[in-house]
This record gives C-alpha cells, sequence and structure tokens, in this order.
C-alpha cells in the first residue's frame, strides 16, 4: 500500500520517469560504449606490446630482402627467428600478417606450448597470407629475431629494430587517457544530470512524502522503500543501456580500428570479458544512482544550501593544485589530474558565480525582478544540469579547437613532405641511384630526389643507445628547401649539405638539442657527429627522426625503405608516366614497380587523420546532446514546480504573448549564462590540450587558435535549447489552476 | 590445459594441432582423437598399417607422409668419467595434417605449407635434477624434417644425423643444458609384434614399431656451462602410425630394459583398470624376438611418488610370465617430469630381481606438474 503510495507520483508524472529512465540509459549507453572501446583498445594494445615490444627484425647485409632460405638458414644455427609475412588483402580488407605460431614458441615472452594470442585476423597462419602473396598481393616478408642484443648474428645478417614493434609510448598512453578522460567525463556528467532529475523529482514528491509520515510510516521504512524504487529504476535502465551502448561501441569500432591501426601498427581485437564489462557498467551506474539516492539519507530542510566558506576553499584548493599539476606536471597522468580537478573545481563555482550576476544588475522593474529572481531560483535548482552543461560546452569547443588547429598545421606540414607529384617505391635490392641518368634527362621530370629511410642508434648520457629513424637524401633538391624549419642556424641547408643534419621536434624537445648543438650518431660500424641545422615538424608519431644529406651516409649502412620523389611538368600527360614506369622497371630489372600519386597518398593521410579523430569528437558531441537534452528535461520539471510563481504574470495582467516573451527571455538568459560561464573553461582546456598534453605525449606543440565562429554556433544552439526551455514553462500555465505551494522548513519558494 | 587421455604417441603429436589452431582460426581442424580412433583410410586418406605389413630398412628410418604420426625416440643410459650415471632423451614427432605419398613432390617452401607439424623434446637427467626442452616447426619449410639415407633428422639446431659409416652425430641443447654425442648403432634391429606391426587394443589398431636397443653412445654432455665426458648406451624407437587407440584407453606405461644377462624387455601398458592392453618384446641374449602378448605379461605399480604434481608410480613389478622372470623396476630419487605442452615423465630406471639392468620409463596420464 505505501508502495503504491510511493509510486503513484509516477502514475501522476509519467514524464519525469521517462526522463530519469531515458537519462539513466543514454548515460550507461555513453559510458559503457566509450569504456568498451577503450578497453580493447588496451588489450590490443596490451597485446601488441607483449608481443612485439623491443623485438628486432633481421635483414640481410646485401640489403637483398629476406627470403624462407635465411629463415632456414638461421633457424638452424640455433637462433629464434621468426617469420612475419605481411600482406595487402585488397578490396579495401586492409593488411593481413602471416605468421607460424609454431616457430613463435621459441620466443622468450612465449609460455611453452601455450600457443599465441595473436589470435584472429589481421593475423592468419602463414601459409594463408603466403597464397594470396602467390596471388600477386603486395606483400613483405619480415625475420622477427628474439635473441640477446649481445648475440652476434652470421655476417650475412645485422639485426634492426623492428618497425613494426615501434614503441609507441606516451603516444599509447595519451590516446588511452584521453579516452579515459572522456569516459570521466561522461560518467561525471551522466551522474550530475541524473542526480539533478532525481532530486527535483524528490522536490516535487515532499508533501506526498511527508503525507505519509504523518500517517505513520516511519522515515526509515520510506527511505528503504525509495532505495529500492532506485534500484528497480536503475537496473531497468541499465540493462538496455548497456546493450545500446554495445552497439555504440560497434558502430565506432571500424574507423576507431583504422586509426589504431594507422597510429600503432596494432588493430584492434575485437571481443573482451562481456561478462566483467557488463558488471562494471552495472556497478558504476548504480553507485551513480545511489548517490541521487543520498538525497534521501539527509536531514530534512538541508536541500540545497551547505557550508559556504567550506565550498570557497574546496574550490580554491582545488583551482590550486590543479593549477600547479597542469602548469608544472611532467607525465600525463598528472595533466589530465589537474585539469579533471580545475573542471570540478568550476563546476562547484558556476552556480555560485551565476547567482552573483542577477544580484549585480541594476533596475528595479517588477518584470526585472521577477525574472532576476526566477533566474535566481533556476540557476539553484538546476545547478547540477547546468554545470554539466558548462562542462560539456567547454569540452566541445576545446576539442574543436584541437582538431582544427592540428588540421591546419597538418595539412600545411603534409603539403611540404607530400611536394611532387608521384612516389616511387624503389624495389628491395634495388637503389634509387640507379635510375639517377633517366629521372635527370626525362624531359617531363622537373625534379626528383631519393629518400632513404634506416635507423641509426643516439648514445646517451648514461652509456645506452636509442633507436632513431634515419632520413637521407638529396638536400640540394628544390622539393626538399620548401620545408619550413621551426629553428635553424643561419643558411641551414648549406649548413646539411656540409655534413649537419636536420632533427624533429620530437627529437629535439626529448633531449633538448638546438640548432648549433652536435649529434653523435651510431651506425653499425661508424659514428658520426653532425651539427644540429635545424629543427622541423613533424606530426603523427613520437619518433625522434634525424635527416641528413644522403652523400653523408656511411657506405655499410642497411636501408630499412627506398623511395623517390618526382615532380613532373605540369603538361606531363599519362603516356609520359607510362614510359617513365616503363624505363624504370627495366633498369631496375622488375616485372612490376608501385608508383603512386602523392595525392592518393595525401587522401589516405587525411582519412586517417578523420578517423583519428572521430571517436572523440562524436563522443564530446554525444556527451553535449545528452546534456542539452537533460536540462530541456530537468528544466521542464523545474518550471512546472514554479507554476504558481509563473501564474503570478497572469494575475498582474500580462497578456500571454508577454508572458511568453518573458520566459522565453528567461530561458534564453540562462543559457546565455552556461555558455558565457564555458567559454573560459574552454580556453583553459584548449590551451592544456596544446601546450601541455601534446607536447608530453606526442613531443610536438601546436599554436593556439581559437575559433569563436564556432562558439557562436554553440551559442545558437544554446539559445534555441533557452527558447524551448521558455515555450515550455509558458505551456506549463496551461495545466489545471495552480496552488500557493506550502513552505515548511526552511523550503525554497 | 585439457588432460590428455590418450598415450603419449598420439598425445603429442595431436597436441601439436591443437597449437596450431590456438594460435590460427584458419588451420585445418583435427578429427579429434575419438575421430582419429574411428577415423578410416577412405575418410581422410591416411595409410592405416595393418597385421601383415612389414618393416623395410633402411627406407623406414626415414619419415612416413602417407601416415598421420610417427616418431623417433631416443633414450640412454650414460655415465660420466666419475661413475656417476646419466640419462638423456631426444624425440622428435612428426603429425602429418594432409597425406601425402612419399614419391610426391612436397610442396614449395614459400607458400609455408602446413601438412605437417614437427615437435621435438630433449631431456638431461642427472643427479636427481632433470633439464627439459621442446621445440616446434612446421614440415616442408627446411628447418624441420626426416630423411633416411643418410639417415638425418633435423629440427633447428637440434638433430640426428649419419656421420660416418655406422656412426650417427646427436646435438641438441636447451636452456641450461647441451648434448653432443656419437653414436654407434648396433646391427640387430628388433621388430615388435607381428614383424613389425604391433597391437595397441585388442580390435587389432596398432602401429608399425621397430627398435635397436643396443646404441653404443659417447661424447659430451654440458649441464649449467659445465661438459661431462659420458658413455653408454642408447636405445632408439621408430614408431608410425594413423590410427590405433581407442578414446577410452587412459594413460601409457612403457618400459625399455636392458638387463645384465644381455637380454633386453620392452614392455608397455596401453590404459588402465579393465581397458588396459599389454604387449611387450622379449629379446633374448642372443638376439632372438618373443612376442608378448596380453596374457604373457604383468605389470604391477609397487610404490606411488608424491611429485608436487600428479602421484607418480615410481616402483614397478614386471612379470615375464613365459621366461618365468620377475623384476623390480625403480625411477631414481628426483622428479622427472617434461614439463613441455604436454608433460609427462621420462626417466631412467635400475632394474633388479631375477636379473638387474637398467633402461627408461615414461608414464603418462598421471596428472601433471
Amino acid at each position: 500500500m505505501v508502495l503504491r503510495a510511493i509510486l503513484s507520483h509516477y502514475r501522476r508524472h509519467p514524464l519525469h520517469l521517462l526522463s530519469l529512465w531515458v537519462i539513466l540509459m543514454l548515460a550507461t549507453a555513453l559510458w559503457s560504449g566509450v569504456w568498451s572501446l577503450t578497453q580493447q583498445a588496451r588489450d590490443s594494445m596490451r597485446t601488441g606490446e607483449a608481443q612485439l615490444s623491443g623485438r628486432q627484425q633481421v635483414v640481410r647485409s646485401d640489403g637483398a630482402p629476406v627470403t624462407v632460405e635465411d629463415f632456414v638458414t638461421l633457424r638452424r644455427q640455433g637462433l629464434c627467428v621468426m617469420p612475419w609475412l605481411e600482406v595487402d588483402a585488397g578490396e579495401g580488407r586492409g593488411r593481413l600478417v602471416g605468421i607460424d605460431p609454431l616457430a613463435m614458441a621459441c620466443a622468450g615472452n612465449q609460455e611453452t606450448g601455450a600457443g599465441t594470442s595473436l589470435d584472429g585476423e589481421p593475423f592468419v597462419d602463414i601459409h594463408r597470407a603466403a597464397k594470396l602473396a602467390e596471388a600477386g598481393h603486395r606483400h613483405r616478408l619480415r625475420l622477427l629475431l628474439d635473441a640477446p642484443e649481445d648475440l652476434s648474428l652470421p655476417p650475412q645478417w645485422q639485426r634492426q629494430p623492428d618497425p613494426a614493434a615501434l614503441s609507441t609510448g606516451e603516444l599509447a598512453d595519451s590516446f588511452l587517457l584521453n579516452l579515459d578522460a572522456l569516459g570521466v567525463l561522461v560518467v561525471l556528467v551522466s551522474a550530475l544530470l541524473i542526480r539533478s532529475v532525481y532530486t527535483l523529482g524528490l522536490a516535487q514528491r515532499r508533501e506526498g512524502l511527508a503525507l505519509l509520515e504523518r500517517y505513520g510510516v516511519t522515515r526509515g521504512r520510506l527511505q528503504r522503500l525509495l532505495l529500492l524504487e532506485l534500484l528497480i529504476l536503475g537496473l531497468s535502465g541499465i540493462v538496455p543501456g548497456y546493450l545500446l551502448g554495445q552497439l555504440l561501441a560497434d558502430g565506432l569500432a571500424g574507423g576507431f580500428g583504422e586509426a589504431m591501426g594507422s597510429l600503432f601498427g596494432t588493430p584492434l581485437l575485437r571481443g573482451g570479458d562481456t561478462f566483467l564489462q557488463f558488471g562494471v557498467t552495472a556497478i558504476l551506474m548504480l553507485l551513480v544512482t545511489f548517490w541521487c539516492g543520498l538525497e534521501l539519507l539527509r536531514p530534512r530542510g538541508k536541500w540545497v544550501t551547505g557550508n559556504r566558506w567550506l565550498h570557497v576553499t574546496t574550490v580554491v584548493l582545488m583551482m590550486g593544485v590543479g593549477g600547479v599539476l597542469v602548469f608544472s606536471g611532467e607525465r600525463l597522468v598528472a595533466v589530465f589530474a589537474g585539469t579533471g580537478m580545475i573542471m570540478a573545481a568550476t563546476g562547484l563555482a558556476t552556480p555560485y558565480l551565476m547567482n552573483q550576476w542577477p544580484k549585480t544588475s541594476s533596475g528595479t522593474a517588477p518584470l526585472g525582478l521577477w525574472r532576476r529572481r526566477e533566474t535566481g531560483v533556476l540557476i539553484r535548482r538546476l545547478s547540477l544540469p547546468l554545470v554539466a552543461l558548462q562542462l560539456a560546452v567547454a569540452t566541445v569547443i576545446a576539442v574543436q579547437a584541437l582538431v582544427t588547429t592540428f588540421e591546419d598545421t597538418f595539412q600545411q606540414w603534409l603539403g611540404q613532405r607530400l611536394a611532387g607529384d608521384l612516389f616511387v617505391e624503389v624495389p628491395a635490392g634495388k637503389r634509387p641511384e640507379d635510375v639517377a641518368g633517366i629521372l635527370s634527362f626525362q624531359p617531363s621530370i622537373v625534379e626528383w630526389h631519393p629518400v632513404i629511410r634506416g635507423q641509426v642508434r643516439l648514445p646517451l648520457p648514461d652509456g645506452n643507445t636509442i633507436a632513431l629513424d634515419l632520413m637521407a637524401t638529396d638536400t640540394g633538391s628544390g622539393l626538399i628547401r620548401e620545408w619550413e624549419l621551426l629553428q635553424s642556424v643561419p643558411d641551414p641547408w648549406q649548413a646539411v649539405a656540409g655534413g649537419g643534419v636536420l632533427i624533429n621536434e620530437q627529437l629535439a624537445r626529448r633531449h633538448q638539442l638546438e640548432p648549433g648543438d652536435t649529434l653523435t650518431l651510431q651506425f653499425p660500424e661508424h659514428r658520426l657527429s653532425p651539427r644540429v641545422a635545424g629543427v622541423y615538424s613533424d606530426y603523427g608519431r613520437p619518433a625522434g627522426e634525424v635527416l641528413l644529406d644522403h652523400d653523408e651516409l656511411p657506405a655499410s649502412f642497411v636501408p630499412g625503405f627506398q623511395s623517390v620523389t618526382i615532380a613532373l611538368e605540369s603538361d606531363a600527360t599519362t603516356s609520359d608516366r607510362q614510359s617513365l614506369e616503363r624505363d624504370l622497371e627495366r633498369v631496375w630489372s622488375v616485372a612490376d614497380i608501385e608508383i603512386r600519386d602523392t595525392g592518393t597518398i595525401r587522401e589516405l593521410a587525411n582519412r586517417i587523420f578523420d578517423q583519428t579523430f572521430l571517436l572523440t569528437r562524436a563522443i564530446s558531441l554525444l556527451t553535449l546532446v545528452l546534456a542539452g537534452a537533460a536540462l530541456l528535461m530537468t528544466g521542464w520539471v523545474a518550471l512546472a514546480s514554479r507554476r504558481w510563481y509563473v501564474h503570478l504574470l497572469a494575475v498582474w495582467g500580462l497578456r500571454r504573448r508577454e508572458r511568453l516573451g518573458l520566459l522565453v527571455r528567461l530561458g534564453m538568459g540562462l543559457m546565455f549564462r552556461v555558455w558565457l560561464a564555458a567559454l573560459p573553461l574552454a580556453l583553459l582546456l584548449t590551451w592544456v590540450l596544446v601546450a601541455r598534453i601534446n607536447p608530453v605525449a606526442f613531443g610536438w606543440s601546436l599554436p593556439m587558435a581559437i575559433y569563436p565562429g564556432y562558439w557562436l554556433q554553440l551559442l545558437v544552439v544554446m539559445v534555441i535549447i533557452g527558447l524551448v526551455l521558455g515555450s515550455l514553462a509558458a505551456r506549463v500555465r496551461r495545466g489545471a489552476p495552480v496552488t500557493m505551494p506550502v513552505l515548511t522548513e526552511g523550503g525554497e519558494r | 590445459m585439457t588432460r590428455c587421455l590418450l598415450p603419449l604417441g598420439t598425445c603429442l603429436p595431436a597436441f601439436l594441432l591443437s597449437f596450431l589452431l590456438a594460435a590460427c582460426s584458419d588451420t585445418p581442424a583435427p578429427g579429434g582423437f575419438a575421430g582419429l580412433a574411428a577415423s578410416s583410410e577412405a575418410e581422410d586418406g591416411f595409410r592405416q598399417p595393418r597385421p601383415g605389413d612389414t618393416i623395410r630398412l633402411p627406407e623406414d628410418w626415414g619419415p612416413h607422409p602417407a601416415h598421420r604420426i610417427e616418431w623417433w625416440y631416443l633414450t640412454a643410459n650414460l655415465t660420466t668419467a666419475d661413475g656417476v650415471p646419466m640419462g638423456i632423451q631426444w624425440t622428435q614427432f612428426r603429425q602429418g595434417l594432409e597425406p601425402r605419398e612419399p614419391d610426391d613432390e612436397p610442396p614449395a617452401e614459400q607458400l609455408w605449407p602446413l601438412e605437417s607439424a614437427w615437435m621435438a623434446h630433449g631431456a638431461v637427467s642427472f643427479n636427481g635434477r632433470h633439464w627439459f626442452s621442446e621445440r616446434f616447426a612446421r614440415g616442408d619449410v627446411g628447418h624441420a624434417g626426416a630423411r633416411a639415407e643418410p639417415l638425418r633428422v633435423w629440427l633447428d639446431h637440434w638433430q640426428l644425423m649419419e656421420a660416418g659409416r655406422d656412426q650417427w652425430q646427436l646435438e641438441a641443447a636447451g636452456e641450461g643444458w647441451a648434448y653432443n654425442l656419437t653414436l654407434l648403432p648396433s646391427d640387430r634391429v628388433v621388430r615388435h609384434g607381428d614383424n613389425g606391426f604391433s597391437a595397441k587394443t585388442e580390435g587389432g589398431q596398432g602401429s608399425m614399431y621397430f627398435s635397436d636397443p643396443d646404441i653404443a653412445m659417447e661424447g659430451t654432455v654440458t649441464i649449467g656451462g659445465e661438459p661431462h665426458s659420458v658413455s653408454g648406451t642408447g636405445w632408439l624407437d621408430r614408431e608410425w602410425s594413423s590410427q590405433f587407440l581407442r578414446s577410452d584407453q587412459e594413460g601409457w606405461d612403457w618400459f625399455a630394459l636392458r638387463l645384465d644377462t644381455g637380454a633386453r624387455l620392452m614392455a608397455f601398458r596401453v590404459g588402465r583398470g579393465d581397458n588396459a592392453y599389454l604387449s611387450g618384446t622379449w629379446i633374448d641374449p642372443a638376439g632372438v624376438t618373443s612376442a608378448l602378448g596380453p596374457k604373457d605379461l604383468v605389470l604391477s605399480p609397487l610404490g606411488l611418488r608424491d611429485t608436487g604434481g600428479g602421484r607418480i608410480p615410481d616402483r614397478w613389478r614386471i612379470d615375464v610370465l613365459p621366461e618365468a622372470l620377475t623384476f623390480t623396476v625403480t625411477a631414481p630419487e628426483g622428479s622427472y617430469w617434461n614439463r613441455g605442452a604436454y608433460p609427462y615423465w621420462e626417466s631412467p630406471v635400475t632394474v633388479s630381481g631375477d636379473a638387474s639392468g637398467e633402461g627408461y620409463m615414461e608414464l603418462t596420464g598421471y596428472g601433471a606438474p
């Protein structure tokens, strides 16, 4: 009977039940979707790293590609060498990696006979990959080596760091932390929203609950029944929310997987422990739900207010500690934690600050006064959803600024890097200089230069060495000299032609190198000590790189990859290109070479770039949508509880149109304040992303840019939300006759 | 790991399949053990040994790609220069995944074919301690294989190869151990069962099986970096089949014993309890062989050793009824588990009773360490 009486609230206010359930479900979906993807990413990276980290590959000293015979010879000498056959599966199916699990059993990190966890595509049995390769698909065989550093190889082979096993280090951490941070943001926003919807409903039920108490139902029993109601409500929203979240994760996984593959060389391994995922989601969302229930356990009368000094001290402390972490933190975790503290402190301070505005405004006209007072009440009652919306808006603005800045900078950089029209991969065992004669005398070619890539080691002060990417090219080429340098000595290209080197920003930051410094490069049999002539930007990866003129390369250097970049005359025709292709094939004595347009490569790079940020954009936008929708619902409920005060407007003689105008201005003003409160936080977040997180995570920084046009777009969206809120408030008036609310125990008008 | 219910001979090669399957979902699926027992030549194309089949030498030292499973299995009781006993084991298994006639061209190695998989085990037992390693490879690529003439069986840098007239060389190395041994095979090859067809069930399923029980060996065994000069006698088994076990036959107890009288005894029990099937071969000092059937042998465990994994019967009574002889076989102190993909017990033994001697004992189906 008592339970029926308690639940009768929802019979009278089904919209309240629906809004609570919908928000709970959407919040669960969003969080479980993000968490599921993050877990998949984390598992995939852990798996990939466990299998590949620190592994080296064996290359032939004569530069020819490795073969099955090399594998057999090395295995017969007792070396733990494992084949790794990468095949382009074609038709958009991406890359397959053929492995031999039996051969991999010798690796040190394999439990004997435990098999390998490289299970499922893109990992396939090497026989299947080899059949694709035989059918003409592009392929490349690597021989991975699991052997101590000091174990020498026969002279016909050399060891090289495996490019597929490049340590992703802080970049991977950053990627995962970004996702974690988004997940935390979703939980934070969701918790604020769910609590706000619930507490507003509870305020509506105060009279009914008080009546039950007067009929002899103990407060303890009421609390237990209300907690039971919360539990049932929570579970009924969590189950469909979790399923929806998995759909969301599946929908985003395609692009996400592509981003992971391109950034880290790690495929997204689908699956994971469903029971664990559901369990964690359910526990977290139940905790969030019961946080709402804490309201029930408070002493009567303590509804909104708290200790102001404690509040202010908390805000100041969190701001201070957060600021120190953000400005001086050297690890990503510290910067993220500091940012989180600043956001939380801002959230705590915002309702107070927004409430100060009406008090300081001038004017005492009755309607103005009414509007300011109502705004103040709404700010207090809607403080949680308003803060949630503020955080969401600030995040969306910051993410948009980061992505757009990166996009612009990346495009400019890509333009430099992809100067020229054609890109030709030098076949294995051949050299770029073999075709110098043809390229120099082809009338359709304006300019060309070779690009030789490989690895070199950089000795560290502690006696260890680390691997660096090396790029050697003809630094006299006009295509190369178009590069813009971040810092340089006077006449840097002349310095490079004279034996100097250029280094990328990552390397410069990591080892505090500047133009004019001397760098030591350790080759297998040589050591060079060139001067740093300049620093260039190098986006999209964490590895340090050094660029030098190809004439400076020691003869013993074994290239990992070689290509030729060609700029054509503007009137070059398809037949010119075909003729060039035939000439190259003839000189290199190969049946088929691949010539790619730099435009196609640029498209591919842009596609990868888009995919990388798709998830970030999608989640921040979805969070904004959730916060906006929740605000609409809670605003509606809140305004419904103000019916008596809205009714006063009619009593004062305001016509319907005037009342509507007043309420719409009220709603829009509220939204304007939220938007305004979000801007400083958005600017701070933008700065943290480009100036703190990027250098710590990636090794390069981005210029700080703001996009007020986008701010205005968001303002328009929020003003529309305010307009709808105001209209809804005006509709409330049309209901049944209103009665003046009874104020009890310090309750608020 | 699923506990293997079948004798070592089939368990280990079949494990190779599960190993492959764990790694790559597109690897061909095996028929399973029950399927193996029930399969017929017509179904999967593997040739099945039958009573009446004979051993042909030297060809049968080489591989049998038309059969599903086979192994080269060497155990040896050696002694160091100081007279301390030492045991060694070297085994190489082949598991066929697709049958192929011996004369057919093997597939091109560039295709990394998967028609067979290989596994090798190496172990050294010395002073109550036991060292074990294993290696895996796919067949037809080149780093594992076997051929009859000149004899060569290899997987990576482990190999048994002919090193001169009537002389073989055995090399293998694992973590903490290595051996390099010269083998002088004897001229008496023992064909087990019915002229080489060794039944494993009452129903007549079985394998082709022959041994050289007296291989003189000497060379160096290195343990923990310390080389030991050793000499002694080895026992080499060759066995191949495609189906010969019932799925209800749990575990396998196998003995290869050299008696001081000059006689030799091979005895095994497939399965336990009512399902057990016993068989063996008695070789008298003159080299005359007698097949022992289920009614000619009694194998009785006398004591159990708690090894921290499974409880192992470390002492046995063996009755050879036609010869009216009774022996006690005892494993030395220590734990002799081969802790690989499929754990099993492989230990040197001493013989006492109606005759003294030495040999090797292999036990499966007693749990895992």
